[in-house]
């Protein structure tokens, strides 16, 4: 819950973090699809999923 | 059961925001989330085409970024400078006139603050000016609203506009024609609306001249500006045109009233010149050819392969949407935005901490819409290649058929209601309106054309924009009034769409069939 009302609390740098954590991984991702690395796509894939469940959070 | 699947993430982004009245950003957080699951579990999509997709949402959304937020710093800039508030102070000056008052604030310069700004300005800005003119605090919420939504498309520097090219794939050589005519013609019929909205049949009748006048002359404008690769701009320098002509007509119609018409004419074309430079950097780029090749020489662009779900829905390979640097439309802006600072600066028009107010206040302003921007075009880019898109397209026309293009702008209109914007309208649907005109045979620019006319005009009664109006115009909870009213002339021009794309569509078939 402390997490959570942070969040709430500084609506701003969620935010900000929040769009940075989807916005950073798809391109790497990309390359790691080039090349075939399931693990780095997974990676990135819950970067961005942690993004979006930030904003839901929000 | 596919069908309700695939539409699932759309229905949950309007629930949340229309039930719950969830934000954007955690509707379209929401929304992702619910494809991403749905697309793996029902429709085959694998981790390759996830990464894929998700990498080429990242350009359509940097494309339609770049853009809102080179556009809010642009408006920042102004606005700390005082030039909104200027350019508004001075053009009641011009007209005792309450119609005629109506047509030049609430709808002339509502055109040209929507084509530089959107993000609700025009109302919020333009409300609390007709409140001080006397205007009934419904009216004065009612009249910009009416007034603005024929340019948002081509308005806010067109972010609605390029979030629908990116949506589509399509092209503005393709999609600008229809949609440039569709809303000129609504821009057309604004003015005498506005002016039946402030006194009825009889103000209609005595200032339809000149409201055909300016709004043939702002919708022309609008339409050959949009219509030859400056569609960003189609808005703005529609509204230029319109304050133009509006001027002196209005200066001409005092209904038997006098007025001082004292304007501070240096300050107002100091206040103007952001603008200004707007125009000039605008031009100096796409018509200098050794300007625009320099500029363009560095671009952005990812090659695509083709993907295909477990199910056997193919997504062909092609290249993923082109950022030229140096020359992309946010940059023009970004561009515009430093000179104006730097002319507002000479002029003594800054206090002390300006320059950070601009730039804080323009991140802070755009965070929140960035976010719901990322998250919903990467909802729909999956919705895309798992083929969840093509399978509501398919029902859609199955169910609808032959009436599509009478529905086409109301599934807009639908959007832009629900998502409060055009451009979150574009996003969402405009995917799957190009999906269902190609199964039915339908041209589709001209469905792309309804979907974003619907979703303009739509939009003024977006909740969040009528709480906006409401508030500046002292109205906190009768935003009911607000709507209700809006309801009816929104409804009209949106009827005034269906019946444009019908025939545009008929034409468009005989032309083919010929």
């Amino acid at each position: 819950m402390n997490i959570i009302n942070y969040l709430r609390e500084h609506k701003f740098e969620s935010y900000l973090v929040a769009f940075l954590l989807m916005m950073i991984p798809p391109l790497p991702m990309y390359f790691a699809a080039r090349h075939e690395n399931s693990l780095f796509i997974w990676i990135g894939l819950c970067i961005v999923i942690l993004g979006n469940l930030i904003t839901l959070i929000i | 059961m596919t069908f309700i699947l695939a539409l699932t993430p759309i229905l949950i982004i309007l629930v949340l925001m229309v039930g719950l009245r969830w934000s954007a950003a955690r509707a379209g957080a929401a929304g992702y989330l619910s494809a991403l699951v749905i697309a793996v579990l029902f429709f085959g999509a694998g981790l390759k085409l996830l990464a894929y997709a998700h990498a080429k949402a990242w350009f359509l959304s940097a494309d339609v970024l770049l853009i809102i937020w080179a556009a809010f710093l642009l408006y920042r800039v102004t606005d700390e400078a005082g030039a909104i508030r200027i350019i508004g102070k001075s053009l009641p000056h011009l007209t005792p006139d309450i119609g005629m008052q109506a047509l030049i604030i609430g709808w002339v310069f509502a055109t040209f603050l929507q084509g530089v700004g959107g993000f609700g300005v025009p109302v919020a800005v333009i409300s609390p000016i007709l409140v001080g003119l006397g205007f009934p605090p419904l009216s004065a919420v009612l009249i910009p609203s009416i007034g603005h939504g024929w340019a948002v498309t081509f308005g806010s520097l067109g972010s609605s506009f390029t979030a629908l090219m990116a949506s589509t794939g399509m092209s503005a050589d393709e999609i600008a024609p229809p949609a440039a005519l569709f809303l000129g013609i609504a821009g057309i019929f604004t003015g005498p609306i506005v002016a039946f909205a402030v006194g009825g049949w009889k103000t209609a009748r005595r200032l339809l001249l000149p409201a055909l006048l300016i709004g043939l002359l702002m919708a022309s404008v609008q339409f050959v500006v949009a219509t030859n690769g400056f569609w960003y701009i189609g808005a703005f320098v529609a509204g230029i045109f319109g304050l133009a002509i509006g001027m002196p007509i209005a200066t001409r119609t005092r209904n038997g009233e006098k007025t001082d018409g004292s304007i501070d004419v240096r300050a107002l074309l100091l206040s103007l010149s952001g603008y200004a430079l707007l125009i000039v950097i605008t031009l100096c780029i796409q018509l200098i050819p050794a300007v625009k090749n320099a500029l363009g020489s560095v671009s952005i662009q990812m090659q695509f392969p083709e993907t295909s779900t477990s199910l056997g829905y193919v997504t062909p390979a092609g290249p993923g949407r082109n950022i030229p640097i140096f020359r992309h439309t946010g940059m023009i802006l970004l561009y515009t935005s430093v000179l104006a600072y730097f002319v507002f600066r000479m002029a003594g028009r800054y206090k002390n901490g300006s320059l950070s107010n601009i730039l804080s206040g323009t991140v802070k302003r755009v965070m929140s819409s960035s976010v719901s921007i990322a998250s919903m075009v990467t909802m729909a880019v999956i919705m895309q290649h798992a083929g969840m898109t093509d399978t509501i397209a398919r029902g859609l026309a199955n169910a609808v058929g032959a009436l599509y293009p009478i529905i086409a702008p109301w599934i807009g209109a639908l959007g832009a209601f629900m998502t409060g914007s055009n451009t979150n309208s574009n996003v969402v649907f405009g995917g799957l309106q190009k999906r269902t005109a190609e199964l039915l045979g339908y041209s589709v620019p001209i469905i792309l054309a309804a979907q974003t006319a619907g979703a303009a005009l739509a939009s003024v009664m977006a909740p969040t924009k009528v709480v906006v109006g409401a508030s500046t115009a002292g109205m906190i909870g009768k935003e009911g009034d607000v709507m209700r009213k809006l309801l009816v002339y929104v409804g009209l021009l949106i009827a005034l769409i269906s019946v444009l794309t019908v025939i545009a569509v008929i034409v468009s078939e005989r032309a083919a069939g010929a």
